[in-house]
């Protein structure tokens, strides 16, 4: 449905308190009338015989920016894990529980997993770009995902994906240089550039900035700010300077349990619970 | 509340409340003095009193110090945010009622060179409600006690009909005897400068409300001055 005729259905019609109709921008209309992208209900992780995550219920929305905030050991990066099933490779962890991404459930026997992760993409706290150029970590996914076939479509793909980076004016001049060659900021670029070549649904970030200086940081969460438009981004981060920067969504997580999940404003300026209002401004509980 | 980590953090943000509270009283005990000083006919006081804003002002700026301190380097959020940023907003509601009370014995100065005139305990009466209106807000900031904030919020409206009553009790007291006029316009100013004691009193109540739950006084705020357009017949 288009957003403006989701507004004119009547669908979504806030009102001030007058009754006049507020004018909605399309692209709330949207994020409004969208499902969520991910549904997450009754979601356990066990290592072993140790539950780890303890029945999440949780919706992702479909763009924009969620962070995952907590402190070690509260179950966030396992949790991140959970959306490209990156916890399959952990040996003795064990996913239970609903997770449903656009209706369909990611644990399902059907479910290719690498395909799974070429629409759910995933950037480390540590740049690893493949031993290999900075066109061919680019062109790496879209070839083995067959996204193109013509030399011209992946030199296409490659330039695309690293302007959406941000980092094309950097390295347009010396694409056959090593990835491995950049700074620290710049190879974080790249892996976002190689996480979107494939056309990726979803990007998930773990600690993304955690070895990053200001300007690298600064530049990253910039481009995070460009993506958020047209991907769902989760993001786990340590600093709650950085959560309250880029999202629009804060879950605050301890001890294996969602604890506070609400609007990045309100948990950082009026949070209802005590357990995160301890963490956020640095109290002991 | 629990403590911060950082025994630092808990240091300046306790040193920042402190200074509100120690403005907060010597603010009131700037009001005391104004009052006395009018009600004594004591232009030493009086002028002893205008020259203590000074203080005031002096412990304003070093709030806003300390507020752009916190803010630029340790990044409050949640509770620490409302109290750092409410900090910034109490001291310059407490430096505008020390300026009134500055302003008051500006006005005591011209009065006491006149006869003595009718209506003067009203206006003691009012200021004596002044007072009290800043003591319990300064107490609610203290002892972090949102009821006694919304109570301050709603004392306002006592203090507009003392002011509605002192006004027509002024005009009245010029029709009578036109050699009142000097001191009775000036002391329409004292009772407009007490009014005004009242809706910094109730702007702080409402700081000190969003500082404790987060949330703001929903209900509009009490209105009951009716000075701007009070006539007497003639």
């Amino acid at each position: 449905m288009e957003a403006n005729a989701i507004q004119d259905s009547g669908l979504f019609r806030p009102v001030t308190p007058g009754g006049e109709v507020i004018k909605m921008s399309e692209k709330r209309a949207h994020a409004l009338a969208v499902e969520p992208k991910f549904k997450c209900r009754d979601v356990r992780v066990f290592y072993g015989a140790t539950e780890a995550l303890h029945g999440i219920d949780m919706d992702i929305e479909n763009t924009g920016v969620t962070a995952l905030i907590g402190p070690s050991g509260c179950g966030k990066s396992t949790f991140l894990r959970v959306f490209n099933r990156m916890n399959d490779t952990i040996p003795n962890a064990r996913v239970t529980g609903d997770i449903l991404m656009d209706g369909e459930n990611i644990y399902d026997k059907k479910i290719d997993p690498v395909l799974l992760r070429a629409r759910v993409g995933m950037v480390f706290q540590k740049p690893n770009p493949f031993p290999k150029s900075i066109y061919d970590n680019v062109a790496y996914g879209p070839r083995i995902h067959g996204l193109a076939t013509k030399k011209n479509d992946l030199n296409e793909i490659v330039e695309t994906s690293l302007q959406k980076a941000g980092l094309w004016n950097e390295v347009k001049d010396r694409l056959k240089d090593p990835g491995t060659s950049l700074s620290g900021g710049q190879q974080q670029r790249l892996v976002i550039a190689r996480a979107i070549a494939v056309s990726p649904e979803v990007i998930l970030m773990d600690e993304p900035a955690s070895a990053l200086d200001p300007i690298a940081t600064a530049k990253l969460e910039e481009l995070i700010d460009e993506l958020k438009e047209k991907f769902c981004i989760v993001i786990v981060t340590h600093s709650m300077a950085q959560a309250a920067r880029v999202s629009q969504k804060t879950a605050f997580f301890h001890l294996g349990d969602l604890v506070e999940y609400d609007d990045t404003e309100v948990i950082f300026k009026n949070p209802k619970d005590q357990r995160t209002q301890d963490y956020i401004t640095g109290r002991t509980g | 509340m629990n403590e911060h980590i950082v025994t630092s953090y808990n240091d300046v943000m306790s040193d920042l409340s402190a200074e509100i509270s120690h403005m907060g009283h010597l603010v009131r005990k700037q009001l005391i003095g104004a009052l006395k000083a009018l009600e004594t006919r004591n232009p030493d006081l009086a002028k002893r009193i205008r020259k203590n804003d000074k203080q005031v002002d002096a412990i304003n700026d070093d709030i806003e110090e300390r507020v752009m301190n916190i803010l630029a380097l340790r990044q409050p959020v949640a509770v620490d945010l409302r109290e750092t940023i409410a900090a910034l907003k109490i001291a310059r509601e407490l430096e505008r009622i020390g300026d009134l009370a500055r302003n008051t014995t500006k006005r005591t100065k011209v009065i006491l060179e006149e006869d003595p005139i009718d209506g003067m305990e009203e206006i003691l009466k009012m200021g004596r409600v002044a007072v009290k209106i800043v003591e319990n807000v300064v107490t609610a900031y203290e002892e972090r006690d949102v009821d006694l904030a919304i109570a301050v919020w709603n004392a306002d409206e006592e203090i507009d009909e003392y002011c509605n009553t002192v006004f027509t009790q002024l005009l009245s007291g010029m029709m009578v005897d036109n050699s009142n006029i000097n001191a009775c316009s000036q002391m329409t100013f004292v009772a407009k400068n007490l009014e005004r004691v009242g809706d910094h009193a109730t702007n702080i109540a409402e700081s000190i409300h969003y500082v404790l739950t987060g949330e703001k006084i929903d209900e509009r705020r009490p209105k009951s001055d009716k000075t701007s357009s009070t006539i007497v017949e003639i």
